[in-house]
C-alpha cells in the first residue's frame, strides 16, 4: 500500500487537494492518506527551531510506521525533503518506508508502463525547478520533466537558467511569511526575465509555494498574461475519468 | 521584545521601498545582465579558473584551519621586509592603532575597502579632526551623497547620472553636465590634487601572503596606486582572514576573484612587498622614494578567529569578495544592498552577524533569504549562505529575534500541527 503525505499546503487548498484526489481516482491507485494532522516540519527548521522540528518529524515518522506502508509519496517538494533528507540525515530518524516525491512516482509508473495520458494539453510551457526539488534537494530534475514529456499535445521549452541554475520563485525560506511584497516581486523579476523570453504562454511548477508565488507574481507582471500551472493539474487534465467511478 | 519587533518592521518598510523604486530596479536589471555576460565571457576564455578556483579553496581551507600559525608567518615576513605590522582584537582596537599613526588634522585619501567600514573609519577620522575622501569613483559618490555603498563592486549601482551631476556641481561650484566623462575628468581632476598632497594612503587588501608578507590589492581605476603610493605613509586595514599561504596563491586569487568578478583581468594589481626605498647614493639606504616610507598593516580579528574555529561557520571567511553571488541571487537584484548592513546580501547575514551588526541587525535579513542556494552555484568558493543561514536562525530563533509572523506559525505547528 501506498501512503500519500499531502502536505499542510496541499490540504489547506482545494484546488490542489481535489487535484491530488482526481489524479489517484483517474489512475486508479489506491492509497492511504497519511500525516494529515500534523505538517513535516520544514517550517519549524527554517524558521530555526531544530528541535522542536526533530520532535515533529519523530511522531510523523513513528505515526506513519504504524500504517504499514511501503511507500510514501509526498506532493510538496519541502515534505520530500523533510523525509528523504532532514529525517534520516539531520536526525537520524528511520522509517520503515521509502519517500518518493510525486514525480518519481508518476516517472515510474510511466516507465512501467503503467499510467497513460491520453488527452491533449494544447499548451506552451516551461518548468520551474523548485529550489526544495533540485538543487537544494536531491537534484530531481529528470522525472518531473519525463512526466511532462508524456501529456501529449504539451510542449515544453526551457529557460535559460534551468535545473542547478534554475532561479527562485521567490517564496522560499519563509520570505513569503514576513515580506510577501517581496517573495511576488521575485516571482515576478523571473517572469519577465526568465519565462518571458522563451515565447511560452505559461510556467508550469511542482511545488504549492512555487505555484502561489509565481501565481502572484504572475498577476503582477507587466503585459501579457503568463498562466501559472500546477504539474499535477495537468496530468489529470490528460487522463480520462474511469467509466465505472 | 518590543525592540525586535521594531527592527523587523523598519527592515521590511526599507525592502519594501526599495521593491517599490522603479530607478533602482532598472539599474540592477542592467548591472545583472552586464555582469553576468562579462562574468560568462571571462570564464570562457579562461578555462583553468575552475581548476585554479578549487586550488584556492584548499589553501583557504588550510589558512583558516591554521590561522594563528599562518599570521605568525605573515608577520615575521612582514617585518623582515619592513612594515609596521598591528594587531587588532577589535574595531575599537583598530581605531585607536590607526589613531595613534594619523593624529589629528591630516588629509587622507581612501581606496575602496569594505573592511575599513566595520571600524566606521570615515566617521571616526573625521571625528577626531582629520578631512578624509574615498577615492573609488562610486565610494566618492556615496561619500558625498552621505548615503551607504549598495554593492561590493559597483557601490553607487543605485544612482542614477543626473544625481551624481548634483552632487559634483555642488563641489565644482559651477554646473557640470550629466554626462559620465565630464563627471569623471571632474572626479579626477579634484581628487588628484588630494592624492599629493595627503599626509596618508589608506586602503584595505584582498590579500597578503604568509611566506613574502606582501600586500594585494586589485583595480580597475588606478585610485589605489595613487593612495597607496603618493602620500609619505601607507595603512592597510586587513581581516585576518585574507592571509593566504603564499605569493603564488596571491596570484591565484586574483585571476579568480576578478574572472568572477567578471573582468578578463583587472587593470590593475599592486603587489606591496617593503616601504619605499633606494640605496644609490653611496649604497646608503634611504626610505620614501616616490612611494611611502612608511607602511602600516593593522590585522584585523574583530571576531574572525572565532568563526574559524566552526566549519560550517568558517565557509564565510573565504569569501573572496567578487560579488558573483549578489547579482545571481533573487533578493539582491531587487532590493540591493539596502538588503544589508556594512557587508550585503546573503553572504552579507553572517558577516552582519558575526563580524559587523550583530544579531539584531542580522535577524531581518536572514529571515529574507529565500534560502534557495543559487548563490552557492556561482560562489568560486562554493560557500554554503544558505546552510549558514540556517545555522544562525538557529541561533536568532533562540534568542527571540524572528518575525512576528513566522512566530505565530511556529506555534501553530506546535499546537496545533500545522503552520495554517
Amino acid at each position: 500500500m501506498i501512503g500519500i503525505f499531502f502536505g499542510c499546503t496541499v490540504l489547506l487548498f482545494e484546488e490542489l487537494r481535489s487535484t491530488l484526489e482526481a489524479f489517484f481516482r483517474r489512475a486508479r491507485i489506491p492509497y492511504e492518506p497519511v500525516g494529515v494532522d500534523r505538517c513535516c516540519g520544514i517550517p519549524l527548521l527554517l524558521a530555526g527551531f531544530q528541535k522542536e522540528a526533530e520532535e515533529n518529524g519523530r511522531r510523523l515518522v513513528e505515526g506513519i510506521s504504524q500504517k504499514g506502508i511501503s511507500t510514501l509519496v509526498t506532493s510538496c517538494p519541502h515534505c520530500y525533503r523533510a523525509f528523504s533528507k532532514e529525517f534520516p540525515h539531520r536526525f537520524g530518524l528511520s522509517a520503515p518506508f521509502k519517500t518518493l516525491h510525486f514525480t518519481q512516482f508518476v516517472a515510474d509508473l510511466i516507465r512501467r508502463g503503467k499510467i497513460r495520458f491520453t488527452k491533449p494539453v494544447d499548451l506552451k510551457l516551461t518548468y520551474h525547478d523548485p529550489c526544495y526539488l533540485g538543487r537544494m534537494g536531491e537534484k530531481i530534475y529528470r522525472e518531473p520533466r519525463e512526466v511532462l514529456a508524456s501529456i501529449p499535445g504539451l510542449k515544453m521549452k526551457e529557460m535559460e537558467h534551468n535545473r542547478d541554475r534554475a532561479t527562485c520563485c521567490g517564496g522560499g525560506g519563509l520570505v513569503r511569511a514576513y515580506l510577501p511584497i517581496l517573495s511576488s516581486a521575485v516571482a515576478q523579476e523571473k517572469i519577465e526575465s526568465q519565462v518571458r523570453p522563451t515565447g511560452v504562454t505559461g510556467i508550469v511548477s511542482s511545488c504549492p509555494f512555487c505555484y502561489f508565488n509565481l501565481k502572484e507574481g504572475a498577476e503582477e507582471a507587466e503585459e501579457g498574461k503568463i498562466g501559472v500551472y500546477d504539474l499535477v493539474e495537468l496530468l489529470v487534465r490528460s487522463m480520462e475519468e474511469p467509466q465505472d467511478a | 521584545m518590543h525592540d525586535t519587533k521594531r527592527r523587523f518592521a523598519d527592515f521590511k518598510k526599507t525592502i519594501y521601498r526599495a521593491v517599490d523604486d522603479e530607478v533602482l530596479r532598472s539599474a540592477l536589471r542592467k548591472a545583472v545582465i552586464s555582469t553576468r555576460e562579462n562574468r560568462d565571457k571571462a570564464l570562457k576564455l579562461f578555462p583553468q579558473v575552475e581548476e585554479q578556483r578549487k586550488i584556492l579553496m584548499e589553501k583557504k581551507e588550510e589558512v583558516l584551519t591554521h590561522l594563528d600559525e599562518m599570521i605568525e608567518k605573515f608577520r615575521a615576513a612582514a617585518e623582515r621586509i619592513g612594515f609596521k605590522v598591528h594587531n587588532a582584537e577589535t574595531a575599537q582596537q583598530a581605531q585607536k592603532i590607526i589613531e595613534e599613526i594619523v593624529g589629528s588634522k591630516k588629509l587622507i585619501v581612501k581606496g575602496k575597502s569594505i573592511t575599513s567600514e566595520e571600524l566606521e573609519i570615515n566617521k571616526f577620522l573625521e571625528e577626531t579632526g582629520n578631512e578624509v575622501y574615498e577615492t573609488d569613483m562610486g565610494e566618492f559618490i556615496v561619500q558625498l551623497l552621505g548615503g551607504k555603498p549598495m554593492h561590493l563592486l559597483a557601490p553607487a549601482v543605485n544612482v542614477p547620472k543626473e544625481q551624481v551631476a548634483q552632487v559634483f556641481s555642488e563641489l565644482a561650484g559651477r554646473k557640470l553636465p550629466p554626462d559620465p566623462a565630464e563627471l569623471t575628468r571632474f572626479a579626477k581632476d579634484f581628487l588628484r590634487e588630494k592624492f599629493f598632497r595627503a599626509d596618508i594612503g589608506m586602503s584595505g587588501a584582498n590579500a597578503i601572503t604568509a611566506d613574502t608578507g606582501s600586500i594585494f590589492l586589485i583595480e580597475n581605476e588606478g585610485n589605489i596606486r595613487f593612495a597607496t603610493n603618493a602620500p609619505p605613509v601607507h595603512i592597510a586595514i586587513v581581516g585576518i582572514e585574507k592571509i593566504l599561504p603564499t605569493l603564488g596563491d596571491g596570484t591565484l586569487l586574483v585571476e579568480v576573484a576578478s574572472r568572477y568578478a567578471g573582468y578578463l583581468a583587472p587593470s590593475y594589481v599592486s603587489i606591496i612587498s617593503g616601504p619605499s626605498k633606494t640605496g644609490d647614493i653611496e649604497k646608503v639606504i634611504v626610505w620614501g622614494v616616490h612611494g611611502p616610507k612608511e607602511v602600516h598593516v593593522v590585522l584585523l580579528d574583530n571576531g574572525r578567529r572565532e568563526v574559524a574555529r566552526d566549519p560550517v561557520l568558517r565557509q564565510m571567511l573565504s569569501c573572496v569578495r567578487c560579488g558573483a553571488c549578489m547579482y545571481e541571487c533573487s533578493v539582491y537584484p531587487i532590493v540591493s544592498g539596502y538588503w544589508g548592513h556594512t557587508y550585503m546580501g546573503g553572504i552579507g547575514i553572517p558577516w552582519t552577524a558575526l563580524i559587523a551588526g550583530g544579531w539584531e541587525v542580522a535577524a531581518p535579513m536572514a529571515y529574507a533569504c529565500t534560502l534557495c542556494g543559487r548563490c552557492r552555484e556561482f560562489c568560486p568558493m562554493e560557500i554554503g549562505t544558505p546552510e549558514i543561514t540556517e545555522r544562525l536562525r538557529e541561533e536568532m530563533a533562540k534568542k527571540g529575534y524572528l518575525p512576528e509572523y513566522v512566530k505565530e506559525m511556529t506555534q501553530k505547528v506546535l499546537t496545533k500541527g500545522t503552520p495554517y
